[in-house]
């Protein structure tokens, strides 16, 4: 796929095909309650991982599994090789930063880091002196004697990342790991996260239920509903190339128009779109539906372009009404209208893009016509449901 | 100023409120130092002698042993029980947990001298003899549901994640209670133990059914009460157990103050 080649080979070649984590047909049922079914799933060595999904769809069972902190009901999980699926939590070469979490009260910050170390055998000033290397790499150095009630939530969520990072893990779980902090927090500490996971190498597999925190951290996602994996792919191939509606409308805004396949002409497939009439399009993933098939036709907001007049080659157009527009500081977003659709078209704009080229919605709310247009190229044509 | 008359009564009201709880209680230091046997006004002059005399009755020193004996050995055992039953309740889910939450709650408020019938009927029946073991497992009985509630109170404002922390951490389950349930738990701990030494300390129904040769503190205050002469002693030793209490008390709340925030946020 020529579209990922500008993400930074991070993992290095050497570790690629490694994996990590496999798990193999997991199954938890909570009475008559599927949390998950039949997951299978291989994590490779180094990479920072996001299990997203809506609340309820088991991601957290399935953290919690991986954790030991809840047992299989059927399947295995092997973490480097080794059968871990019944084998208790504190014998796991596994750690967990909790969604709370979980600094002890009763401890200091530098109590709370050593906490892990009783048992590893080193003696006191060997754990004291890798508490205070541990507090330096999150920039805690010097809180060590601290409370965890002197602590604000960043720092809190450092001496809980660091806490099980000094146990060295072969794999690092992490439950919605920046969900307590406030947005600007959030922001800086994405890619401090991520940064510091690419230094140490080691696999961080994390879950959260916000969309644009596992696309901008993971190296690749899985998006799960349901208790089941409906596609498992990098941020970029999530987005460009969903392979349902679902994921398609989970992950971002997706337009999405019925249609049926009238023709193949080259790479490129002629559809009979119903209100759009007909449109021809390369799709961007290997979809090839035979003639008459029905199918779902998929462009991103950012895609399509509203102009004054038909764009012309390389693009298909079909005239609407503007029927509202919403101001979003970096982005506009416009509302098209097309006859004989339920809902609206969304056309995402940069906030200058348009400026003085269009009229804009009417304040008395009379809809301007306009073209809306899409390139042939870049579209994904999705199984209808 | 219609506000400040409200003020006012309200003031009297809080005043009279707080008389009518200590000023009866208060009589037992003021007629411990007066010499008389007479509980009455005038007051006569100032004395020391019925401590005297409680320390040297041999009888009433063994009665306060007995007492505090059964109270520590109630309190003790009630709150390890109480501990055990709280965290199995609060942190997992079991079939019948409900059921069993209520039975445990049930002889609070079962009255003490239906609990102490059945108690000496069953003893009678399988011929147990009365003695400071079936008081103390009297108090055990009535105890406990207290002790439960209040460990299950501490234990469920604590964050779960703690415990399932401290064995990501490399901690056995029975470490992870000393190292982490146990420690934020303290604050509980101590109102417990305190809550169920008061309720076998001051018993009197169970044990006045249950007793054999030894009695309690209670049962020989009661004895005393027919002998006017011997009044004032009773009341020196209410007034030791007075000053007790507010000293014990006061540490209590001292370290349920101190207790750290458990809520782990």
């Amino acid at each position: 796929m020529s579209k990922m080649t500008n993400i930074p080979a991070a993992t290095g070649a050497d570790t690629e095909n490694k994996s990590m984590l496999s798990i193999r047909n997991l199954s938890k049922h909570f009475g008559s309650v599927h949390a998950l079914d039949h997951v299978d799933l291989d994590i490779r060595e180094g990479e920072f991982f996001g299990l997203l999904g809506p609340s309820g769809c088991g991601k957290t069972t399935l953290l919690r599994i991986l954790g030991g902190f809840e047992t299989p009901s059927a399947g295995e999980i092997m973490i480097d090789g080794q059968d871990v699926s019944h084998i208790a939590p504190n014998r796991r070469p596994v750690n967990t930063v909790f969604q709370s979490y979980a600094i002890f009260p009763h401890l200091t910050v530098a109590q709370n880091v050593a906490y892990g170390l009783r048992k590893s055998g080193l003696s006191k000033e060997e754990i004291a002196a890798k508490v205070e290397v541990a507090l330096q790499m999150v920039q805690l150095d010097g809180y060590g004697s601290r409370g965890a009630d002197q602590l604000s939530g960043g720092q809190r969520q450092r001496v809980a990342l660091v806490r099980a990072l000094v146990k060295e893990p072969k794999v690092l779980l992490l439950d919605e790991p920046l969900g307590a902090l406030d947005k600007q927090l959030r922001e800086s500490m994405q890619l401090e996260l991520r940064a510091l996971q690419k230094r140490l190498g080691i696999t961080f597999v994390f879950v959260t239920h916000d969309q644009e925190e596992a696309l901008s951290m993971s190296d690749r996602i899985a998006v799960m509903a349901e208790g089941r994996v409906l596609q498992v792919d990098t941020p970029r191939g999530l987005y460009e190339v969903p392979a349902s509606r679902r994921v398609a409308e989970f992950i971002g805004t997706m337009n999405i128009f019925e249609a049926r396949v009238s023709g193949h002409e080259r790479t490129q497939v002629a559809l009979d779109a119903g209100p759009l009439g007909r449109v021809l399009i390369e799709p961007a993933n290997a979809a090839r539906p035979e003639i008459g098939a029905s199918v779902s036709l998929g462009v991103r907001p950012e895609k399509l372009s509203i102009t004054d007049a038909p764009r012309g080659a390389g693009f298909n157009s079909v005239e609407g009404r503007l029927s509202a527009s919403a101001y979003f500081g970096d982005r506009n977003h416009f509302f098209v209208e097309l006859d004989g659709l339920p809902r609206p078209v969304s056309v995402a704009t940069q906030s200058d893009a348009l400026a003085g080229t269009l009229p804009g919605v009417q304040p008395n709310g009379e809809a301007v016509r306009v073209w809306l247009n899409w390139p042939v190229a870049g579209p994904v044509l999705l199984p209808a449901e | 100023m219609r506000q400040r008359g409200i003020q006012s009564w309200l003031g009297l009201y809080s005043l009279l409120y707080v008389a009518f709880i200590y000023v009866p209680v208060l009589f037992l230091p003021l007629f411990s130092f007066n010499d008389g046997i007479y509980v009455a006004f005038p007051l006569k002059g100032f004395t020391t002698r019925w401590y005297q005399e409680m320390a040297n009755n041999t009888a009433l020193i063994d009665a306060l042993k007995n007492s505090v004996l059964v109270g520590c050995t109630v309190a003790v055992i009630s709150t390890a029980l109480g501990t055990l039953t709280a965290r199995a309740l609060t942190r997992y889910r079991f079939r019948g947990r409900k059921t069993i939450f209520g039975l445990i709650v049930v002889p609070l408020v079962i009255p003490f001298i239906i609990i102490g019938v059945a108690l000496l009927v069953l003893t009678n029946r399988l011929g147990i003899e009365p003695s400071l073991w079936t008081i103390g497992a009297a108090h055990l009985l009535i105890a406990t549901p207290f002790t439960t509630l209040i460990m299950i109170s501490r234990l469920e404002g604590f964050d779960a994640s703690l415990e399932e922390a401290s064995q990501d951490l490399g901690e056995t389950g029975w470490m992870t209670f000393w190292l982490v349930t146990f420690p934020l738990a303290v604050p509980g701990i101590v109102a417990s133990l305190l809550l169920s030494f008061t309720e076998s300390f001051d018993e009197f129904i169970l044990a006045f059914f249950l007793s054999g040769n030894e009695v309690t503190l209670p049962l020989y205050i009661w004895g005393q009460l027919r002998f006017p002469e011997r009044l004032p002693m009773v009341l020196a030793l209410g007034a030791l157990i007075l000053a007790a209490s507010f000293v014990i008390v006061s540490f209590a709340e001292w370290v349920r103050r101190r207790g750290v925030n458990v809520k782990g946020k």
